[in-house]
């Protein structure tokens, strides 16, 4: 018997015991030579391993003995560990080369072929036994397979001559007795008809089917079998006709009731409408447009509710409402109108007679629907401005948004703040044209709790031509503003610390030539003072920081207007307060530049 | 291990269908298929052939045998055919089968009550590559060979070590009472008869005989103190 386990290579000490190969069991031809037969198995060897006391073993055979038993070699009791086994090529070669009989040999097969393809046979070998795949629990030969499929298993499919449907071959009563094309007799009336049909016969033409009256949803009660309707119908007219009368006073109730909560018309009899030739004809020309109407108002109002609720709008409030009565009324008047037409069908004209006295009715339908048409047309416009506003929200919000986001950073710089000045050239035109122009940064904290400062650039324009440049040379002026923040109350005043501007040197590749300068705070300034406005208009920085020259072509080497933006960094520190005295603290210039007040 | 059969016959209709196992009971189907194997290869044996060694299934699941051997030549069971109760664990042949006698035995190495035997390859000697037909021969060959100093049943290996020809007679006469053997001491019977005449049952009295170096007296006391 063959084992169709893997050979995997499982580790050793598992508590769960894996399926194992044990050796090869077949037939040999000759008889296996003892010398390749597994002493743990007793078949022959696969996979060989042999010890280094000489002893060849199944390789999963030799891994059981060793997981399941002392760790000895299972013929000498030598001790025997993992590394005293190597792997028998020789012997392996050996054994598939040796010739077995096919399993089948009882069965028929008369192969008799090398071990080592004798498992690609077995699976091809027309002797093979197989289970029937339909399950009918029969094993048969692969070679008779077919002819049993075709001709002998019990569960093979068949068509039924009657309904072409398929059912197990030793299932034919119980198909029989579901099959829709089988002809059954109606119980209630005897007729003969396929099973199939015979919901159908009772829904639409058995005659002993007790049905109600067409006329029952206008209050008519009656119950018959379907054979005696006919009677019923002609023996109960007056009684049908009454209930048709009271059904249209309703309808005139409603379309009166409509009329004045829509507050367009008086009286409906004072409207002077011209009186149709038949309501037939009107109602034919008319409803396929209320009805399209309905659609069109009901989409439009789920869609406008989808959005209201993203934006409500009081204007919708004002609206809707009114517009949804008039629209549910008017869908009752459509199901009375229907209700009429046919029956006055039914009623083969007599109702036609009947309703033809109301014709300001109809025009008042008429002119109903085209209001309504209107108010649809309306409600559209409102909701398109309503869309229009709500794009116009979204953009408000996204900036706000964005300056949420700036507003963040800058609370959370910890004293450490680059204001990036996008489209500085257009800021430099600007400063340029208006001298007094002067830009703030937003404001940022030196830490989420300290003091909050705002950078302030502005244009200044050397007159002397003395230590800064040559005359009329144009500098950038940096100056950093106390604002107030939210933590003034607590916090020490004035301000002390250092604070280090930079022009910050965007080009790459190069060591960074970042234009800085460092100033300390003056206790006796008014610019580090407790700030009493919304930002203190007193400053403290450079008027000429950086001339523009260089910050434009950024002398050749250094690049500081990096696509279009200028990045300056101010790094604001502070100092123990009340270190040392007042007088001491001071600018400190790293350049010639000079630290200035500036009012 | 020389003259096994190969282990390879035609494969019948329900063990070609038999594709795969839990791996819980993959131990014990490894035991059965091998102990099949065994127990085909104990039938064809030349020692079956000679009638020294014969295997039997008890049910039909292969965890139970019955076995027997056969008493070897120039022994005090020469002629005696002794039935053996094989047990195959689980984890069969990994760890050995559990053998005792069935038949009553007087030998140094066997229970004369229970027939529980010491043999060092039924314990700690066990080699998975040992079969059943090794195990009956090796029982075979205990028998030959007794080793009274590593006794399962001291009063016989008392006897074996200090009076072995008393020894040798109580064997002799144990086969010819439980083992099959037509001749026996008529001595030893006359005293066993005694024994049985004040109401001892035979086993009992042949026990307290053999224990006594069948001194009348004593098995007496033995038997009513």
């Amino acid at each position: 018997m063959e084992c169709h386990n893997s050979l995997t290579d499982t580790p050793l000490g598992e508590s769960v015991v894996l399926p194992r190969a044990q050796g090869y069991d077949y037939e040999f031809v000759p008889a296996l030579d003892p010398k390749y037969e597994c002493p743990i198995c007793l078949l022959a060897l696969r996979a060989p391993l042999q010890t280094a006391c000489g002893h060849r073993f199944c390789k999963d055979c030799i891994y059981n003995s060793l997981s399941e038993s002392s760790r000895r070699c299972p013929i000498d009791n030598t001790p025997l560990k993992e590394t005293d086994l190597f792997p028998d090529s020789c012997a392996e070669r050996e054994v598939l080369q040796l010739r077995v009989r096919c399993p089948n040999t009882s069965l028929g097969c008369t192969q008799v072929l090398d071990l080592m393809y004798i498992e690609h046979h077995t699976q091809a070998c027309s002797f093979q036994p197989v289970l029937c795949p339909n399950e009918c629990s029969v094993t048969v030969l692969q070679r008779e397979l077919d002819q049993h499929l075709k001709s002998q298993c019990l569960l093979r499919l068949k068509l039924c001559v009657l309904c072409d449907l398929p059912y197990p071959f030793n299932q034919e009563q119980l198909h029989l007795a579901t099959c829709a094309q089988v002809m059954v007799s109606c119980e209630l009336c005897s007729a003969v008809v396929a099973r199939g049909e015979l919901p159908t016969h009772r829904s639409d033409s058995c005659p002993r089917v007790v049905v109600g009256c067409p006329y029952a949803e206008h209050g008519c009660s009656h119950k018959t079998v379907r054979a005696d309707l006919d009677a019923h119908l002609s023996q109960s007219t007056q009684y049908h006709l009454h209930l048709l009368s009271s059904a249209q006073k309703r309808v005139t109730a409603l379309v009166w009731e409509l009329s004045r909560s829509a507050g367009v018309w008086g009286s409906p009899s004072g409207l002077g409408f011209s009186r149709q030739p038949s309501l037939r004809s009107q109602l034919s020309a008319t409803s396929p447009s209320p009805d399209r109407q309905l659609g069109e108002s009901s989409c439009g109002e789920r869609g406008e509710r989808e959005r209201g609720l993203v934006f409500p709008s009081p204007l919708k409030l004002d609206t809707s409402p009114k517009l949804h009565l008039s629209l549910s009324q008017l869908a009752i008047v459509g199901e009375g109108a229907t209700a009429l037409e046919e029956g006055k069908g039914g009623e083969d004209g007599k109702a036609g007679k009947d309703l033809a006295m109301h014709p300001q009715q109809e025009a008042i339908l008429k002119d109903l629907c085209g209001k309504t048409l209107e108010m649809s047309q309306g409600l559209l416009q409102v909701n398109i401005g309503l869309s229009n506003l709500q794009a116009r929200v979204e953009e408000v919000e996204g900036w706000v948004t964005a300056e949420g986001g700036e507003a963040a950073r800058g609370r959370y710089c910890q004293g450490e703040y680059v204001w990036r000045l996008k489209d500085f050239p257009g800021t430099l035109a600007e400063l340029r044209e208006k001298p007094t122009r002067v830009f703030h940064s937003p404001g940022f904290y030196t830490s989420p709790f300290g003091y909050k400062f705002c950078l302030r650039l502005n244009l200044t324009r050397n007159g002397q031509g003395g230590q800064g440049g040559p005359a009329g040379e144009e500098w950038l002026s940096l100056f950093i503003h106390g604002m107030q923040g939210e933590n003034d109350a607590f916090l020490d005043w004035p301000f002390a610390g250092v604070i280090t501007f930079a022009l910050l040197d965007c080009s790459v590749g190069k060591p960074k030539a970042h234009i800085t300068e460092t100033l300390q705070s003056s206790p006796d300034r008014q610019a580090f003072s407790r700030p009493q406005t919304h930002r203190n208009p007193k400053g403290f920085g450079y008027t000429e920081f950086a001339p523009v020259r260089k910050v434009v072509d950024g002398s050749g080497r250094a690049e500081y207007l990096h696509e279009g933006t200028l990045h300056i960094r101010a790094t604001v520190k502070l100092l123990q307060h009340h270190q040392g005295p007042a007088g001491k603290a001071g600018c400190i210039c790293q350049h010639q530049q000079k630290a200035q007040k500036v009012g | 291990m020389g003259g096994r059969g190969g282990g390879g016959q035609s494969a019948g209709w329900t063990t070609t269908l038999w594709t795969g196992h839990s791996s819980t009971s993959d131990m014990a189907n490894i035991a059965i298929q091998r102990i099949k194997r065994e127990f085909k290869e104990v039938i064809k044996s030349d020692e079956a052939q000679k009638c020294a060694i014969n295997v039997e299934l008890v049910g039909d699941d292969y965890r139970e045998l019955r076995g027997e051997i056969a008493g070897p030549p120039d022994t005090p069971y020469e002629g005696a055919t002794f039935q053996l109760e094989i047990k195959v664990p689980e984890t069969y042949p990994f760890n050995p089968p559990k053998v005792k006698f069935v038949t009553k035995i007087w030998h140094p190495n066997i229970s004369s009550v229970t027939g529980a035997i010491c043999l060092d390859i039924l314990k700690d000697q066990w080699a998975a590559a040992m079969t059943l037909r090794t195990v009956l021969l090796s029982l075979q060959a205990l028998l030959a060979a007794a080793e009274p100093d590593d006794p399962q049943d001291a009063v016989v290996a008392k006897q074996f070590k200090e009076n072995h020809p008393l020894f040798l007679e109580t064997a002799q006469y144990w086969s010819h009472v439980h083992a099959g053997v037509p001749k026996g001491n008529s001595e030893f019977s006359k005293k066993v008869r005694r024994l049985m005449d004040m109401g001892v049952g035979e086993h009992q009295a042949l026990v307290a005989l053999s224990s006594c170096n069948w001194d009348m007296d004593r098995a007496i006391e033995q038997l009513f103190s």
